[in-house]
């Protein structure tokens, strides 16, 4: 048997412990962290001084103010930013420099702007050249700049394409400021389409059915709309071309509604019922069935699309209650989506193609969530607010409009994607429903 | 008859030499884990200043609900004479100052301030009290609140002393027994442990970041280093490692440049700068 030699076992162990020693002296060498996880400031602060006028007269000031105020309001409305108070700034908008060399940078960031715009413009016989830049104040970059001509007319929409550009360079994506969204309102007694700006400026009025007239849905290039009205005293489908007026109706028997465009086809889904139940159906855009894409029982109803127009969430009773489930249209498998609540409608897929916001009814209140498209994680955007529906995502998916009752009458709201910054979009006379928004316009 | 089973030679019942030899392996084994344990708590310090602890302080300051609940915090009358707040607050960072004591503000206000502090510090290291390190760190906290003006300040107070708290109660079983004659023994929180709470409180103040820019990212990392000099300047700060997203990256950065300069260094600290790393995720959000 091995004896044990005293001598050098304890020198082994020594050695051990002095390399443990050595270990932990290591670890505890290394520079410690300070976790910080949840930013104070939720948005960009941002400051817009007045622009300036080049030529000076007494007439631009109202451009030099009503421009920057534009631009601000403008840019407030995406959630991004905080529009820092004019009144604190240290800086002259008239006298300030507005190229890199002339700007003092510390005068900003000491206000606490992290962004800078400037503009500058001049107007010569009702023609209007405006030069707008885009300044980083640590870095004292700047970060994009363009020069812009029109007609004084043009200023709104100039404004819109720098914010366009503005947002291109914060985030690679652009932005929502061609875009437009419809919806329904019932002012002039009958509920007909209108249409307005994504900021809810420039309301139009699109039908003139003298019907009910609902669910409206753009097409991915923002040329057609197609929604139900009651114009022949039952449901039916219509679908318009804006641009040249080209109509199509879809008037099966029994009911023709909640139509939905397929992302990069001229094809739309939509629930009919001739059969005698309410299934899903695939259509060209002059009405013609395709396919038959539901296959159950029982009300299948709301189709939405993913991005990639391969899947499409819809609303269904077959587990007894209205849910909302995940079909794919090859293989026709059909996931479950909500578990959540008893009464969940309306799915919207984001942009993005990973969440879906949605309606639940719950507690004899109305209120929007989205859900991962995997079904976890679902989130409620609004509460203690009225009955809230009708979620529609802003084409950058930052954004989403929906229908509110929190003033009483039905209104269409804004919220980010994330529940903040809830405001009224517009108002007008009657009541407002069912917002859609519409693609990025190609043209503008 | 019944000899009974013979017993093989154990370390308990065998000869002599199995007993010697059992033992001196106890004796050994005894003495060499006492070694490995003392060598562990006192092991030796290459620098002759006291031990800081090196543990990471997790600070998750939450998320604040209304903007309503700050207007209770209003600070009573006595500290209005600190106007300048916002100038303080977005003090662009002095690159790589050495150092060098600020011997044109200073003299003034030294000669009245310090000598409070080192009486404070000297009675931390006789009898420690862990009540005491939180009521300074909250009034600490307070004053940043006035400093900055901030809203909705209440409920991060609420959670910095709950983390105090809690670390106070972390600390190895027996420091906290209030037994009075410790001798300022290790306990699980001590002044830098507050200080990091401050700089943390402080650098998330200051931090603008929008998700929505960044589509609602929630596994952004970035790791920021940063210098501090005693007088809470920060002389150097440099990304150890990048979130990939030139965004987020961005607004930590700025948010580190806002909150320059951080509290000085506790009076306790005696080296010349402290080094410390933060590491930033968007997680708290939502």
């Amino acid at each position: 048997m091995r004896r044990l030699n005293p001598s050098r076992g304890m020198a082994r162990l020594l050695f051990f412990m002095g390399v443990a020693v050595m270990v932990f002296r290591g670890v505890a060498g290394a520079v410690e962290y300070i976790d910080i996880n949840n930013p104070f400031i939720r948005k960009i602060p941002i400051a817009v001084p007045f622009f300036q006028a080049k030529t000076g007269t007494e007439v631009q000031a109202e451009i030099a103010e009503k421009g920057a105020v534009r631009l601000a309001e403008t840019l407030e409305f995406t959630g991004f930013f905080k529009i820092l108070d004019r009144a604190g700034f240290l800086e002259d908008p008239q006298r300030m420099g507005i190229e890199t060399p002339q700007i003092r940078f510390d005068s900003w960031t000491t206000v606490g702007a992290e962004l800078l715009v400037t503009g500058g413009f001049e107007v010569l016989d009702g023609a209007l050249a405006i030069e707008l830049r885009l300044y980083d104040t640590f870095k004292g970059r700047l970060l994009v700049g363009k020069r812009y001509q029109g007609a004084r007319t043009d200023l709104k929409k100039i404004i819109r394409r720098f914010c366009d550009d503005i947002i291109y360079t914060l985030t690679g994506q652009h932005g929502i400021f061609t875009s437009r969204i419809a919806f329904v309102s019932n002012g002039t007694g009958n509920k007909e389409i209108y249409t307005c700006d994504f900021d809810g400026s420039d309301p139009k009025q699109l039908t003139r059915t003298k019907a009910i007239t609902i669910s409206p849905a753009w097409s991915l290039d923002g040329d057609w709309i197609a929604y139900t009205s009651y114009l022949k005293g039952k449901p039916d489908l219509f679908i318009k071309n804006l641009k040249d007026g080209r109509s199509h109706q879809v008037t099966h028997e029994g009911l023709n509604i909640t139509p939905a465009w397929r992302p990069f086809r001229q094809e739309l889904a939509a629930t009919l019922s001739f059969t005698g139940d309410q299934e899903i159906y695939l259509l060209t855009e002059t009405g013609k069935t395709v396919k038959r894409l539901t296959h159950n029982q029982g009300i299948d109803v709301s189709p939405s699309w993913s991005p990639d127009g391969k899947k499409f969430a819809f609303v269904s009773k077959r587990a007894g209650t209205p849910q909302i489930y995940i079909q794919d249209v090859e293989s026709n498998v059909v996931q479950r989506v909500t578990y959540y609540g008893r009464h969940n409608t309306q799915p919207a897929w984001s942009p993005a193609g990973d969440r879906i916001a949605y309606t639940s009814l719950e507690g004899g209140e109305t209120n929007i969530f989205i859900v991962g498209i995997d079904g976890k994680e679902p989130v409620q955007l609004t509460r203690n607010a009225g009955d809230n529906e009708s979620p529609a995502w802003s084409p950058d998916g930052n954004l989403i409009a929906f229908c509110s009752y929190r003033e009483g009458p039905a209104r269409i709201y804004v919220m980010t994607a994330f529940g903040t910054d809830q405001r009224r979009l517009l108002t007008l006379s009657g009541e407002q429903t069912d917002p859609a928004w519409s693609p990025r316009s190609q043209r503008d | 008859m019944n000899a009974g089973p013979a017993h093989p030679p154990t370390f308990l019942r065998g000869d002599k030499a199995y007993r010697r030899q059992f033992l001196w392996t106890s004796v050994i084994s005894a003495v060499c884990h006492g070694a490995l344990f003392m060598g562990l708590v006192f092991s030796p310090d290459l620098t002759p200043a006291r031990r800081w602890p090196t543990s990471v302080v997790n600070v998750s300051l939450v998320s604040l609900p209304d903007l309503g609940k700050g207007a209770a915090l209003n600070p009573p009358a006595p500290k209005e004479a600190r106007v300048p707040e916002a100038k303080k607050e977005y003090k662009p960072v002095p690159k790589k100052k050495a150092p060098a004591p600020d011997l044109k503000s200073k003299p003034d206000t030294i000669s009245l301030a310090p000598k409070k502090k080192e009486a404070k510090t000297s009675l931390k290291k006789k009898t420690y009290k862990p009540d005491k390190a939180i009521q300074r760190a909250v009034e600490n906290v307070h004053e940043n609140v006035q400093e900055k003006a901030q809203p909705r300040a209440s409920d991060l107070l609420e959670k910095a002393l709950a983390d105090l708290k809690r670390k106070v109660n972390e600390g190895p079983p027996g420091t906290g027994g209030g037994q009075g004659n410790g001798g300022g023994g290790k306990t699980g929180l001590d002044q830098m442990d507050i200080y990091k709470i401050e700089i943390a409180y402080l650098i998330q103040q200051n931090w603008a970041f929008s998700e929505q820019m960044v589509g609602g990212r929630k596994d952004l990392e970035a790791r920021l280093v940063i210098k501090i000099l005693p007088d809470g300047r920060i002389s150097d700060m440099f990304f150890e490692t990048k979130s990939g997203n030139a965004y987020f990256d961005d607004s930590v950065y700025k948010a580190v440049q806002k909150s320059d300069p951080l509290p000085p260094l506790p009076r306790g600290y005696r080296r010349p700068s402290y080094m410390v790393g933060l590491r930033f995720t968007p997680s708290g959000l939502n």
